[in-house]
């Protein structure tokens, strides 16, 4: 703990990232092979937990629990009421679909009620989406 | 103080001349050893978010409040009869940080209740049920607005508008081919000059000052909530940053209002209105633009960015409330809330947890007098103009509490609004990094607005800070 907390410090001098034990794994989201780091992914999820919990019976917020969210249909947290938006527009999640979702949510699914700008950046996609997959009991094949 | 015994005088006047004198004597010194990754300025919704979020991944923060307790514009009054809201109290559907914190940190939500629809109308001095206004003499609106109550045309004419197509639209070049005067978007939708008349635009800023494409983002906002329900915390909205600054312990200090900022090489210095110094590796500043207009940087920041926190202007306003004690509607058969073309105030029916209220609403260039000072005479004299325009308020209502955001040192006004024009590069200086000092504050979110707005800005400093 004092030792994250002590990389963390170093990381706000501008050092980088905390240097704590690499996993990293190769995932194609797109048309391009990235590497993702899923430490950095946890860090973005930071963008994402105000409105997600992850784990199997954790209660939905302002947006559904995302437990294997990646191997899931767009409608699949039970209890939650998506929005009419939702129920028409949003395709049966993967890697892909949900890079694309997570890059902009508006364009793929518009009149969502999902208040997000989105990622614009695919490598801090790619980090995310390895964490969350791993995250939600569904780690995507190769990595962590 | 007469308690305590001689010796601990004696100590706290030798620590305090101590202190006196080190920062006369050496002021290069500093006097805190606060050794801080970062220094959070303001305690209110966005400073308090981005401390848990950097505490949480291991950074130490120190947050100093000008104030005696944590909130900013949150503020219950809870001495004050029937506990009202100074500051922000409306937790809307799709605030998902403020619903998560308040759930987190085991709090309650509650329905606000927003009472009895409409308003009484106050019009040449006669009292006139919203009802009867499209037959009324002194109706002056033509047309379809002709059955629009006065405080419904803005409201009615905006609903005409093709509604900005997500939250984020406002900040796009599409976003900005919106903007313009307000007067000339409302005009276009078909508002004439006695229309425009019934629409405040809350700042010191007349219509055309005022930013048509900010007040479609305010209804993006509302529209995009639906129709779910607007909560508040149950025993008042304090309750919430108290309990986020109770989370921090004794990194949040008080009283320590910042009238400096250094930056150094290897970090920031910060200095208060004792000549006290703080030091940290970075600053986070969270406090409104008309404050932190005062806090003197070195090295100056950029003057695009200092011309963008000149460009916001800010909504003027005082409130004062007056406990209910008996149902005065019931007596004239008018709704409870009052809408006055004469009183320089609205005047709001709160159905609240801690009892029922009138919220006298002051804001906009014609409140001015009323602004500057929220004391015990003006809490008399707004009554007494109010039982006169209402005689069933006689002896139904008793003077509360008053509270005025313009006249704090610590906000000098409600809440951020804009002029028309450049709102994407304005957001943008907004955000702005300036060297090792970040900002924050609800003048500056993105997707949402008032206390979802502050601790989403709150949010996104903090990741900044951590990248």
């Amino acid at each position: 703990m004092m030792l994250q907390s002590a990389v963390v410090a170093m990381a706000l001098l501008g050092l980088g990232m905390p240097a704590v034990a690499q996993a990293a794994c190769a995932i194609k989201p797109g048309e391009t092979l990235l590497t993702a780091d899923l430490d950095k992914g946890r860090r973005a999820f930071l963008k994402c937990r105000a409105c997600h919990t992850l784990k199997e019976g954790e209660r939905n917020l302002v947006g559904p629990n995302l437990w294997r969210v990646m191997s899931r249909g767009a409608l699949g947290a039970g209890g939650f009421s998506y929005s009419q938006a939702f129920t028409t527009a949003a395709p049966r999640w993967s890697l892909a679909t949900l890079d694309r979702f997570v890059e902009k949510p508006a364009k793929m699914v518009p009149g969502t009620k999902m208040v997000f700008a989105g990622i614009a950046d695919p490598q801090e996609r790619a980090n995310l989406l390895a964490w969350l997959a791993r995250e939600t009991g569904t780690p995507l094949p190769g990595c962590p | 103080m007469a308690n305590q015994s001689r010796g601990m005088d004696r100590r706290q006047l030798l620590g305090q001349l101590a202190v006196a004198g080190a920062a006369t004597l050496l002021p290069g010194r500093v006097l805190a050893a606060e050794d801080a990754d970062v220094l959070i300025i303001g305690a209110g919704l966005s400073g308090l978010n981005a401390a848990m979020m950097l505490a949480a991944e291991g950074a130490r923060v120190v947050v100093v409040e000008a104030d005696r307790r944590p909130g900013g514009r949150i503020r219950t009054l809870d001495d004050a009869p029937g506990r009202p809201e100074a500051g922000g109290s409306e937790i809307g559907p799709l605030y998902a940080r403020t619903r998560r914190l308040a759930d987190d940190l085991g709090l309650k939500l509650v329905p606000r209740g927003g009472g009895i629809p409409g308003m009484t109308l106050h019009i040449d001095g006669r009292l006139v049920n919203p009802r009867d206004w499209a037959t009324d003499k002194a109706n002056p609106l033509s047309g379809p607005l002709r059955p629009v109550p006065p405080f419904a045309v803005e409201g009615a004419l905006l609903a005409k508008a093709p509604p900005l197509p997500d939250a984020e639209a406002w900040l796009t070049p599409e976003g900005a081919t919106r903007d313009g005067p307000y007067d000339a978007m409302l005009t276009a939708l078909g508002a004439d000059k006695a229309a425009l008349s019934f629409v405040q635009p809350g700042t010191d800023q007349s219509l055309a000052d005022t930013s048509a494409l900010w007040k479609l983002r305010g209804m993006q906002i509302r529209m995009q909530s639906g129709k779910g329900s607007v909560d508040t915390v149950s025993g008042g909205m304090s309750r919430l940053t108290d309990a986020m600054a109770a989370s921090l312990g004794d990194k949040v200090r008080y009283g320590i209002s910042i009238k400096a900022i250094r930056q150094t090489p290897s970090g920031v210095v910060a200095e208060d209105q004792n000549g006290r110094r703080y030091q940290a590796k970075r600053a986070l500043v969270t406090v409104p633009l008309p404050v932190l207009r005062k806090i003197t940087l070195d090295p100056l920041p950029p003057a695009v960015q200092s011309a963008a926190w000149a460009a916001v202007p800010y909504s003027q306003a005082a409130s004062f409330f007056y406990p209910v004690t008996a149902p005065f509607w019931e007596q004239d058969g008018l709704p409870p809330s009052l809408w006055s073309d004469t009183l320089p105030f609205r005047t709001i029916f709160i159905p609240g947890e801690g009892g029922q209220y009138l919220w006298v609403f002051a804001d906009g260039p014609r409140a001015a007098p009323l602004q500057r000072m929220a004391d015990s005479d003006l809490k008399e004299s707004v009554m007494r103009q109010l039982i006169t325009a209402r005689p069933s308020l006689d002896g139904r209502i008793t003077v509360g509490g008053a509270w005025s955001w313009t006249a704090n040192p610590r906000a000098l006004g409600t809440f951020a609004s804009r002029r028309p024009g450049n709102l994407a590069a304005i957001q943008k200086q907004l955000q702005a990094s300036h060297g090792r000092i970040a900002f924050a504050g609800e003048h500056s979110a993105d997707l949402s607005s008032g206390i979802e707005g502050a601790l989403e800005s709150g949010e996104r400093a903090a990741i900044e800070l951590l990248s």
